[in-house]
């Protein structure tokens, strides 16, 4: 009896100790990193986290991509943190101009369906975050970015208020910024006898403009809406793009062809993003759908889902699967015959009806020297119309749009102190 | 065109196991019910450097962008 009052005793202090415990990890939700730093870490005694990340993203027979990513997040005492970053990226190989496949006259130089580049690009970023109020906080950030041809800078804030026992989150937030491109740009949709070349310094500006709420739906179920609006104007066309100019009937190209692709100077485009986090046992499924629409005429659906399983207490497993399938935007054509004058025309296959596939798998695991150590990889198939209804003539025998196949190898650790 | 049908299915046990948990969310879930909230993997963000290199990724790939959030900066790339 004695002993069944003292187990009884026990298990009221550790209920009443993990109680305790909890209250002190009242969440705040809208920012998931300053929750994780204060809450997830028990961050007082760890005012730094830094996490670093390599990735090797290789096309089969096109680009490759190499990318190393740097963050440090320091607390400034209880109220703020301030975090900074750091992105470096090289991109090699052979890209698609635009230009169809069959070639039937002997063109100038940069004709070819695939063009070889090399590139790298350089980017810093820093964000501020700050308690408002004990329920709202605010985040300030700034970026710049650049390489040989293209810069860009870019400002943001984002406000988050919690309601109802910080079981609600309301976010709202604003970013702009501005991309230059500094290079020689041939004039649009003007064939090649009688196009000038530019040098010239081109720039788009965007808004970005977010509602989002948080909301915890149960005791391991986290929801989060966010509606995107975006308005972005100015210089939008790839100045790398060709589009090519057929005969009407027989799908030859012409000694003239391609030409400079050309897109609007504005588009409006919407986001509605949701995202449910539900732990199963003792894993986590990470399940989200985003809808995409833009005045481009591009209509997009993303579905994401991410399993997070652990295996030991230091070892995990994190299958991943994303699918991804958008319209054609209503500029696009994969050739024009010869006579047509179209305002926009572009044949960039980013542009097209197209699908992609995801499947990849992480394993993240915790070092007896702290930290944790992650490591992924995942195979990624875009496909598109090959045989699209605008293809003229001999253009019909060709795949104007070749599966692209993609492999993901990413890296990263992550350790605060 | 299996693929999607096998994920559309996911997504809808997904939803539905998401559906059930609704339940209780009629009631506020109480500060002290939350440590599992409060784990790392709950986060709504559990891995910053994935999530960049995805949204890299991706926007360079594809037409539509966006959704999780407003800034970070562009790449000055059409």
């Amino acid at each position: 009896m004695q002993l069944t009052k003292k187990r009884k005793g026990e298990t009221v202090r550790s209920l009443l100790s993990a109680a305790s415990a909890s209250l002190l990890l009242a969440v705040p939700l809208a920012n998931a990193e300053d929750a994780h730093q204060h809450h997830a870490e028990g961050a007082p005694d760890q005012p730094w986290r830094v996490d670093v990340g390599t990735m090797r993203y290789s096309e089969k027979d096109r680009i490759t991509v190499s990318e190393q990513n740097f963050r440090a997040r320091r607390e400034l005492g209880e109220e703020s943190a301030l975090t900074l970053r750091a992105d470096y990226d090289s991109v090699s190989g052979a890209s698609p101009t635009g230009t169809t496949k069959i070639q039937t006259t002997s063109g100038a130089s940069g004709t070819a369906y695939m063009a070889h580049f090399q590139t790298v690009r350089n980017a810093v970023g820093v964000d501020w975050e700050t308690s408002l109020s004990p329920d709202a906080h605010l985040t300030l950030s700034g970026d710049h970015s650049s390489s040989k041809m293209s810069k860009s800078s870019g400002i943001g804030a984002t406000v988050a208020r919690d309601f109802n026992q910080r079981n609600t989150t309301l976010v709202a937030g604003a970013s702009y910024s501005v991309d230059t491109i500094d290079m020689d740009i041939m004039t649009e949709l003007t064939p090649s006898d009688t196009a000038t070349i530019r040098a010239t310094s081109e720039k788009k500006d965007q808004i970005d403009l977010q509602l989002g709420v948080t909301q915890v739906l149960a005791r391991g179920t986290l929801l989060q809406v966010n509606f995107i609006h975006s308005h972005a104007s100015g210089y939008m066309t790839n100045p790398h793009k060709l589009i090519s100019v057929v005969n009407a009937l027989t799908g030859e190209t012409l000694t003239n062809s391609p030409l400079a692709e050309k897109r609007p100077d504005t588009r409006y485009s919407n986001a509605l993003y949701a995202q449910i986090n539900h732990a199963l046992g003792s894993g986590v499924l990470y399940s989200s759908y985003r809808y995409f629409q833009d005045t481009w005429g591009i209509k997009a659906h993303t579905v994401d889902l991410k399993y997070r399983q652990p295996i030991t207490e230091s070892l995990y497993v994190q299958p991943h699967v994303r699918v991804y399938a958008q319209g054609a935007a209503d500029f696009y054509r994969s050739m024009l015959a010869v006579g047509e004058t179209p305002v926009y025309a572009s044949a960039d296959h980013r542009l097209t009806k197209l699908q992609t596939n995801s499947i990849g798998v992480k394993l993240g695991y915790k070092p007896a020297f702290g930290g944790e150590l992650t490591v992924r990889a995942e195979v990624l198939r875009q496909n598109g119309e090959q045989h699209p209804q605008d293809a003229i003539g001999v253009q019909r025998t060709a795949d104007l749009f070749p599966e692209l196949e993609a492999t993901i190898f990413h890296i990263g650790y992550t350790k605060p102190f | 065109m299996v693929f999607r049908k096998l994920l559309a299915c996911l997504m809808v046990v997904g939803t539905l196991s998401g559906c059930t948990t609704m339940q209780s969310a009629m009631q506020s879930v109480q500060p002290w019910e939350k440590n599992q909230l409060a784990k790392e993997e709950m986060q709504l963000v559990p891995d910053r450097i994935e999530e960049f290199f995805d949204s890299r990724v991706y926007f360079s790939r594809e037409a539509a962008f966006g959704g999780k959030g407003v800034g970070g900066g562009g790449c000055g790339c059409n």
